[in-house]
C-alpha cells in the first residue's frame, strides 16, 4: 500500500460487520457474509471433500486439484484483475476468486472449478510442483508434521488420519484418472456451499446468479459419511539431528456441532499461547505461564481446540531448545489441565473468553467457515458467536473438563530430540491427581 | 481495580478495532544505529501512570493486544487490536506509552536488551534479510534509511540516550493517528480529553528528500543453505504507481522470468518523497534466476497487464504501460564466488 495516502489524521469510521445471509437455491446453499474488506471473495466450499475424503493411496489428490486451479487460471485471473487460490483442509475444499466484482469471479470459478476438464489441464507438470512442494515441506514443516502425526495416531484407520498435505510419495503415484475419479466423488453437487464476502454485497442479487449456474457437468452422486474413532495412542519420531523437539499432547474435543463446541474452545484459551522471547507473552496471567517461567522450561506452546464433523481434539502443541526439560513442561501443563476440573476461576474463565472474542474476531476467513460449513454448523453472525461465549461460566469449564479431560485417553506426538518425552503411560498418569 | 475509563464502555456492539499510531521520524537518529529498535522494544512497559505487568493483564482480560514496529526510517508505528467497545482504554495506553513513559534501567537490561538481541538474531538468520539491509545501505549510505532496522550493537547506546531519541520522536507534531472499525463521534471525543493525542495536527512536516545512490554493488559471504542475490532501484515519489503496478506484474504468470523471483518489494518512505523497489532471487544456487530477471526486466516489459489488478489489490490506479531497467543496485549474499557481479549482469 502507497502510504502517501495515509499521510494525515485519517478517522476511517467503517460500520459494523452485519449478521450472514443464508438462502438456498437448486440444492446450493448461498451465504452472504459481509466483511470490512473491500475486496470481494466468491468462494465454492465442497463441504465432502478435503483429505478425509481422501485415502491412505491416493493421499494429497486434493492438493493436486489445488495446485492446479490455481496454475491454470493465475494467468487469466490476474490479467482481469483477480486472485485466486484453493485451500483444503480434513473435511473441505474451497475455491476461490477474490476481486472487485463479484458476477465476474463467479463465472470464473464456473469456468474453472466446476469443469472437470479444465482441472486435468497440465496434469504432469502440476504434479511435479506438488511433488517438490511437499517434499520441501516435509523436510521443513516440523510443527505442522507434529500436528498431522498427533491426527494420524488419535483417528488411526479412521478418516481424520489421513494428512491434508498428502505425501511425496502418494502423490508422486498419483495418475490423472485418479483425480477425475476424486473430483468425481467429492467435489459434488449436493455438498456445494457458495460464499460470498466483502463490504456493500447484494444477497438477492448474488443467489440470482448462482441459480443460472451451469452445473451439469457437476457430478451430484452422495458418499455415506464414516466417522472417526479417536484411540488413546502415540507416535514419535525422534531425530537428535534436528536442533529442538516438537510434541503436541491431545484428548478427545469436541464436534463442530456440538454444544460444548466453544466451552472447549474457552478452556483451550485459559491456557493460550505462550513464546519465551516475547516479554509481552512473559507477563500473561495464566497460571501456567507462571509455573515455566521460573526456570524458563520451554520456548514456545500453543492450546488449541480443533473441532471436525463428528470429534474434535483439545490439546497443546510445543516446541522448545530445551530438551531436557520436555518432562517438566508436560508435566505442569497436564497437572493445569487438571485444575479445569477442579479450581478453575472465574477471573481465569472471563480473561479466556476475552482472548477467544478477539481470536475469533481477528481471524474470520473462508477457511475458518468453511471447517465449520463442512462440520453441519450453522454459520452465526459475531454478534451470535460472542453471545455463546459470554453465557459461559467456570462451572460450565469445569464440568466439561471432568467429562472430557480429567483421566482421559490422550494422543502424544513428537519429533525432533525427543528423548525426554516420557512414555505413554507416565504421561497418561498425569492426567489425573490422588488429591483436590 | 481497573481505572475508570475501562468501565465507560460507550457502546455494546461488537467486533474487532485498530487504532495505530505512527511517530514519524522527521529528524533522523544522528550518527547512531537501532535507536528505534530499542526504543519499540521499551513500547508498553512501565509508564508513569501503570506497570508493564499491569497494563498486560488488563488488556487480556478485557481482550486486546499492543504492537510495536520500528520501521527503516527510525520511525515507529504502535498498534492496538482490541474488542470495539474497548476504546478509551487503548486510547489511553498509547497515549500514556508515548507522553509518559517511565524508561527504567532494569528493565533496560532485563527486558529491552534480551528481546532487541533476539531480533537482531532472527534478522541476521537468512540470506534474504541479510541482503535487504545490504541494499538498503548502498542505496541510502549513511542516512538513517541506509542503517538496518534491528540493533547490532555497533554503537554502544545507554537508555539515557533512548530516552533523548524518545523526547524527538514522541511528540504530536510526528504523529500520524490511524483508527478502524472504531465509531468517529466516540474517537473524537476521547481524543479531545487527551493532551498528546488532541495536539496531533492535521498534516505533519515532511523531512527533506533522502538522496539516493544507483548503480552500486557489493557483495556478502554468509554462511547459510541458500543464498541471495538481489537488485534495488530507487523510487522518486511521482513513479509510486508505476512501480507499485512492476511489483504485482514481476510476481505474476505475465512475466516469464517470475517463476526465479523469490520475492518482490516496494517500500514507500512518503515523508522522505522515497521509495526502493527490490527483487530478490533466494535458492541453493540463485546465479541464473537473478541473471534472466536482470535480462528480461533490461530489455524492457509491458506491465499494462497488471493495471487492473494493481488497483483492486493495492488501490492504486496506474497507467503504466511500459517498464525498461536502467541502473540498479546489486547485492550478492552467501556463497559469494558462485553469483554474479555487477558487470556480468
Amino acid at each position: 500500500m502507497l502510504r502517501s495516502t495515509i499521510l494525515k489524521r485519517t478517522y476511517a469510521n467503517i460500520p459494523l460487520t452485519g449478521a450472514p445471509k443464508v438462502t438456498q437455491v437448486n440444492n446450493i446453499t448461498v451465504i452472504t457474509k459481509p466483511s470490512v474488506s473491500k475486496v470481494k471473495d466468491v468462494s465454492l466450499v465442497f463441504g465432502n471433500a478435503g483429505s478425509s475424503h481422501e485415502n491412505y493411496y491416493n493421499n494429497g489428490v486434493s492438493q493436486v486439484v489445488a495446485e492446479s486451479f490455481i496454475s491454470n487460471n493465475a494467468e487469466k485471473a490476474f490479467t482481469n484483475g483477480f486472485k485466486v487460490n484453493s485451500s483444503v483442509g480434513k473435511e473441505f475444499q474451497t475455491f476461490t476468486a477474490s476481486g472487485a466484482d463479484v458476477s465476474k469471479a463467479l463465472s470464473m470459478l464456473q469456468e474453472s472449478a466446476l469443469t472437470q476438464e479444465t482441472l486435468l489441464n497440465n496434469f504432469k507438470a502440476i504434479q511435479d510442483k506438488v511433488v517438490s512442494k511437499t517434499i520441501n515441506y516435509e523436510s521443513s514443516q516440523y510443527a505442522k508434521i507434529v500436528d498431522e502425526h498427533l491426527h494420524a495416531t488419535a483417528f488411526q484407520n479412521t478418516p481424520l488420519s489421513v494428512p491434508v498435505s498428502g505425501t511425496s510419495e502418494t502423490i508422486s503415484s498419483l495418475v490423472d484418472t485418479d483425480v477425475s475419479e476424486f473430483i468425481n466423488k467429492s467435489l459434488t453437487q449436493n455438498t456445494l456451499t457458495i460464499v460470498q464476502q466483502g463490504s456493500e454485497l447484494n444477497h438477492e442479487k448474488f443467489v440470482e446468479l448462482v441459480s443460472k449456474l451451469q452445473l451439469n457437468k457437476v457430478s451430484n452422486t452422495s458418499t455415506p459419511f464414516v466417522k472417526s474413532e479417536f484411540i488413546g495412542s502415540e507416535v514419535r519420531l525422534r531425530d537428535d539431528t534436528l536442533p529442538k523437539a516438537w510434541w503436541s499432547i491431545a484428548v478427545e474435543g469436541e464436534s463442530v456441532t456440538s454444544p460444548n463446541y466453544y466451552v472447549a474452545k474457552v478452556a483451550a484459551n485459559v491456557f493460550g499461547s505462550f513464546n519465551l522471547v516475547e516479554p509481552f507473552s512473559r507477563k500473561q496471567g495464566s497460571k501456567l505461564v507462571n509455573d515455566v517461567l521460573e526456570y524458563e522450561i520451554i520456548d514456545s506452546f500453543n492450546h488449541f481446540s480443533k473441532s471436525y464433523k463428528n470429534t474434535g481434539l483439545w490439546g497443546f502443541a510445543a516446541e522448545s531448545t530445551k530438551i531436557q526439560q520436555i518432562d517438566e513442561f508436560t508435566h505442569f501443563a497436564l497437572k493445569q489441565w487438571n485444575r479445569l476440573t477442579v479450581s478453575v476461576t472465574d477471573l481465569e474463565v472471563a480473561r479466556a473468553k476475552q482472548a477467544l472474542k478477539l481470536q475469533i474476531a481477528s481471524e474470520e476467513s473462508i477457511e475458518s467457515l468453511a471447517g465449520l460449513i463442512a462440520g453441519g454448523a450453522e454459520v452465526a453472525s459475531l454478534e451470535q458467536q460472542f453471545e455463546a461465549i459470554d453465557k459461559i461460566t467456570a462451572a460450565d469449564i469445569k464440568n466439561w473438563a471432568s467429562e472430557k479431560v480429567w483421566d482421559r485417553d490422550i494422543a502424544i506426538s513428537g519429533t525432533g530430540q525427543i528423548e525426554d518425552l516420557f512414555d505413554y503411560v507416565r504421561i497418561r498418569n498425569d492426567m489425573s491427581m490422588m488429591r483436590w | 481495580m481497573f481505572s475508570q475509563s475501562i468501565k465507560r464502555s460507550y457502546s455494546a456492539a461488537t467486533n474487532v478495532s485498530t487504532v495505530s499510531l505512527k511517530l514519524v521520524n522527521t529528524s533522523g537518529t544522528g550518527k547512531k544505529q537501532g535507536l528505534a529498535h530499542l526504543l519499540s522494544r521499551y513500547n508498553f512497559l512501565d509508564t508513569a501512570e501503570k506497570s508493564g505487568l499491569r497494563l498486560v493483564r488488563e488488556s487480556e482480560v478485557i481482550g486486546g493486544s499492543f504492537k510495536s514496529t520500528p520501521l527503516r526510517d527510525g520511525s515507529i508505528e504502535l498498534k492496538a487490536t482490541f474488542l470495539k467497545e474497548n476504546l478509551p482504554y487503548f486510547l489511553e495506553a498509547l497515549n500514556n506509552t508515548v507522553s509518559k513513559s517511565a524508561f527504567k534501567k532494569y528493565q533496560f537490561d532485563e527486558e529491552v536488551i534480551p528481546a532487541v538481541l533476539n531480533d537482531f538474531a532472527k534478522s541476521s538468520s537468512c540470506s534474504q534479510l541479510k541482503a535487504k539491509d545490504l541494499l538498503y545501505q548502498l542505496t541510502f549510505k549513511n542516512s538513517v534509511l541506509g542503517q538496518p532496522v534491528a540493533y547490532d550493537q555497533v554503537d554502544s547506546i545507554s537508555h539515557e540516550e533512548i530516552k533523548e531519541f524518545a523526547s524527538k520522536l514522541y511528540s504530536a507534531s510526528n504523529a500520524i493517528l490511524t483508527a478502524e472499525n472504531v465509531e468517529e463521534a466516540a474517537l473524537k471525543q476521547f481524543i479531545a480529553e487527551n493532551d498528546f493525542l488532541k495536539a496531533i495536527p492535521q498534516k505533519i512536516n515532511s523531512s527533506t528528500t533522502t538522496k539516493s545512490y544507483v548503480g552500486e554493488s557489493a557483495a556478502l559471504r554468509f554462511a547459510s543453505e541458500s543464498s541471495t542475490a538481489a537488485i534495488a532501484v530507487p523510487v522518486a515519489e511521482k513513479d509510486f504507481a508505476t512501480y507499485e503496478t512492476l511489483k504485482n506484474f514481476v510476481t505474476s504468470p505475465l512475466f516469464k522470468a517470475s517463476s526465479n523471483v523469490s520475492k518482490a518489494e516496494f517500500e514507500t518512505y512518503a515523508d522522505k518523497k522515497v521509495g526502493v523497489f527490490s527483487i530478490y532471487a533466494t535458492g541453493p544456487a540463485p546465479a541464473n534466476a537473478i541473471k534472466s530477471i536482470v535480462e528480461a526486466l533490461k530489455k524492457g516489459v509491458n506491465i499494462s497487464g497488471a493495471n487492473k489488478f494493481t488497483e483492486s489489490f493495492s488501490g492504486v490506479k496506474s497507467n503504466a504501460t511500459t517498464y525498461k531497467l536502467d541502473k540498479f543496485n546489486y547485492v550478492a549474499v552467501g556463497k559469494t564466488t558462485e553469483l554474479p557481479t555487477i558487470n556480468e549482469l
